[in-house]
């Protein structure tokens, strides 16, 4: 049957080229954004929330479509339904014979989860997507209470606007330099999970008593926990392991530096490495260190040079015409040797807000990200703070750690997780 | 509220042990709420059955190599019968491999039937049944095979028009053939440069717009 009208399609932004070359079973690219309420979910509302949400964000009817030289994005009619959650975390969607959508909503007991290909979005973007949804859930499943007074979303973007390549925007050829080399980080490695499972755990606290203590540190939320997480990577490293350094890389919200509305990728990182045969092995000094580093690379300037260097590489004629197939090798081998420069990624999405009236329904979000290596991300919601480690290995001496020392300065922490230890023995 | 004396954190979920010391915990009657669900491995129920095909042609091939060595004969039959059993699985592979996308799997079939159709005709003697026969049947019945597929599925056309092209620029390739004078008989390499011409053809005239909307689509830099 012949259509009139041919379908609009888009090309993907400079980030996301990357990930369906990149990704597989082990490292799906997928992340979670989870919601969770104090009720439980009823699913046909989310299905209505749901499809009021998806004619906001037209993006997210995409399927990703392989062309000669590029990957691309076509829309599609597919009509997206919310399921109970019965896979893994993060678990893959992105299969290249199989016609899809590039992400999930499902529910369990309280919480609304979100997954995203990560080639559609970054964090921002998802949070936008998830922010808007859960407030038509709860606007629409407790309408009484709001009867006249309908509050409303405060994501203000016209649709050109949210589906702006904002790497291109930016992209200045004059000033493109040449990129740095770097060493071989340490690399975490054990037993895996089978299956390819990842594993989950989530550390809740309060925001106020964590910044109190960061601030006794006299640093930033950000660089405290970071230096905490490489000090419980250092804990499980043996002597020999000391002569690679502990290299965290850190995403960074680029809309916060470049004006940019894109409800697609549009982030940077930064790498901060710290050697702990050369180093001074305690916190405080730790500490002292990532700050200062946090200080010389989150600048407008150091963060435009990367932005600018991999724009450069996109738009330069060789890496235009070379067909897909070759691209994708290459991709995979560059990604594979960049892989072994970072021993964990630290995410840090920040605070979200909801208006005031839909707030008190919602008790906390959560975000986390898949993984081949231990990674953190961490989401703060009025004065929930969580903080998610996924990784594939059986063992969680980091993650142990890392929780050991918050509670040992005080924190009040409550942890949950994905697999229980019963069902790691049978994994 | 469960809680891990060692970490000194409270744990949410119903958990025996501490998620990360395996320690006991204490307090740990409150029947709490599973934060994930617990997940069943995935099933794979026709696994099995592939894998003991898969074993019993290896033995099939094993005795047949040993039967050709025992009795005496003047040739070697029994690499026939490997060769036969490994062209069947790397067709069979195909299959598996893109059952999710027909039109996809019926290109790659015509592709690897063909090449192993040559490497045949090859080895044997090179008597061009291969490129005479096989070539231009495959393609003319790949052809419609995609047309039969879109029509059961009531696929957009957008979803099997790049198959579409390709498996008719395969078609063309028996037309370079002809021209060469390197086949022996030439009515069904006719049959299929003229099949493939005129699908083209039809597809530049009834589907124009979508034809070059999507080669805009897969070709841009």
């Amino acid at each position: 049957m012949a259509s009139k009208k041919t379908r609009r399609w888009s090309k993907l932004d400079n980030a996301a080229k990357i990930f369906p070359s990149t990704s597989n079973k082990r490292d799906t690219k997928v992340f979670r954004f989870a919601c969770e309420l104090y009720e439980e979910i009823e699913p046909h509302i989310l299905q209505s929330a749901l499809d009021k949400t998806i004619k906001l964000f037209p993006l997210y009817t995409s399927i990703l479509k392989k062309g000669l030289f590029w990957y691309y994005f076509e829309a599609s009619d597919i009509h997206p339904v919310v399921k109970k959650e019965n896979k893994s975390p993060c678990s893959p969607i992105y299969n290249g014979d199989r016609k899809s959508l590039l992400f999930r909503v499902t529910y369990y007991k309280k919480r609304i989860n979100l997954e995203v290909y990560h080639a559609l979005t970054d964090g921002t973007g998802a949070l936008h997507f998830l922010r808007t949804m859960v407030f038509y859930y709860i606007t629409k499943k407790y309408a009484d209470d709001f009867k006249d007074n309908i509050p409303t979303i405060d994501y203000d973007a016209s649709e050109t606007q949210k589906l702006d390549d904002s790497f291109l925007k930016y992209y200045n050829k004059e000033k493109a330099r040449k990129p740095l080399k770097g060493q071989k980080a340490y690399e975490v490695t054990g037993e895996r999970f089978l299956y390819n499972n990842i594993n989950v755990i989530e550390g809740r606290m309060s925001v106020k008593a964590l910044l109190n203590k960061a601030h006794q540190y006299n640093c930033t939320l950000s660089v405290f926990l970071t230096s905490i997480l490489m000090y419980s990577i250092h804990e499980q490293m043996t002597l020999n392991d000391e002569s690679k350094p502990v290299v965290i890389t850190i995403p960074v919200n680029l809309r916060k530096y470049f004006p940019s509305k894109s409800a697609r990728n549009f982030f940077g990182i930064i790498n901060v490495g710290y050697n702990f045969k050369t180093q001074s092995k305690k916190l405080e000094d730790i500490i002292i260190y990532v700050k200062s580093r946090f200080e010389e690379k989150l600048t407008q300037d150091n963060l435009y040079n990367r932005l600018n260097k991999l724009a450069a590489l996109e738009q330069h004629i060789t890496a235009k015409i070379i067909p897909i197939v070759l691209k994708n090798f290459t991709l995979r081998l560059a990604n594979y040797f960049e892989s072994q420069k970072i021993t964990s990624s630290f995410s840090n999405v920040g605070k979200v807000n909801m208006p005031p009236k839909v707030a008190s329904y919602i008790k906390l979000f959560d975000v986390f990200t898949s993984t081949k290596k231990v990674q953190a991300c961490m989401c703060s919601y009025q004065d929930n703070f969580v903080i998610s480690f996924t990784s594939p290995f059986i063992s969680s001496d980091i993650q142990r750690c890392f929780f050991r020392m918050l509670t040992s300065m005080g924190l009040d922490v409550e942890i949950t997780t994905s697999i229980s230890n019963e069902e790691k023995e049978e994994i | 509220m469960p809680y891990c004396v060692k970490c000194k954190t409270s744990i949410t979920g119903n958990l025996q042990r501490c998620p990360l010391c395996q320690n006991d915990l204490i307090d740990n009657n409150t029947n709490k709420d599973n934060i994930f669900p617990t997940i069943s491995p995935p099933k794979h129920p026709y696994r099995k059955y592939i894998k003991l095909i898969g074993f019993l042609t290896i033995v099939a091939g094993g005795i047949s190599i040993i039967i050709n060595l025992c009795v005496p004969t003047i040739n070697w039959w029994s690499l026939f019968v490997l060769a036969g059993i490994a062209s069947l699985w790397l067709s069979f592979a195909v299959i598996i491999k893109k059952r999710n996308n027909i039109p996809k799997n019926i290109l790659w079939e015509v592709l690897v039937v063909s090449i192993i159709a040559i490497v045949w005709d090859l080895f044997t003697g090179f008597n061009k049944w291969s490129i005479d026969y096989v070539l231009p049947i495959l393609c003319s019945c790949a052809m419609i095979a995609m047309a039969v597929t879109a029509k059961i599925k009531k696929l957009h056309i957008e979803d099997y028009i790049i198959y579409l092209i390709i498996d008719s620029i395969f078609g063309i390739v028996p037309l370079i053939l002809i021209l060469c004078g390197a086949l022996t008989v030439i009515y069904p390499s006719a049959v299929c440069v003229v099949g493939s011409i005129v699908s083209l053809s039809a597809l530049l005239i009834f589907e124009g717009t979508a034809l070059k909307a999507e080669i805009i689509r897969r070709m841009h830099l």
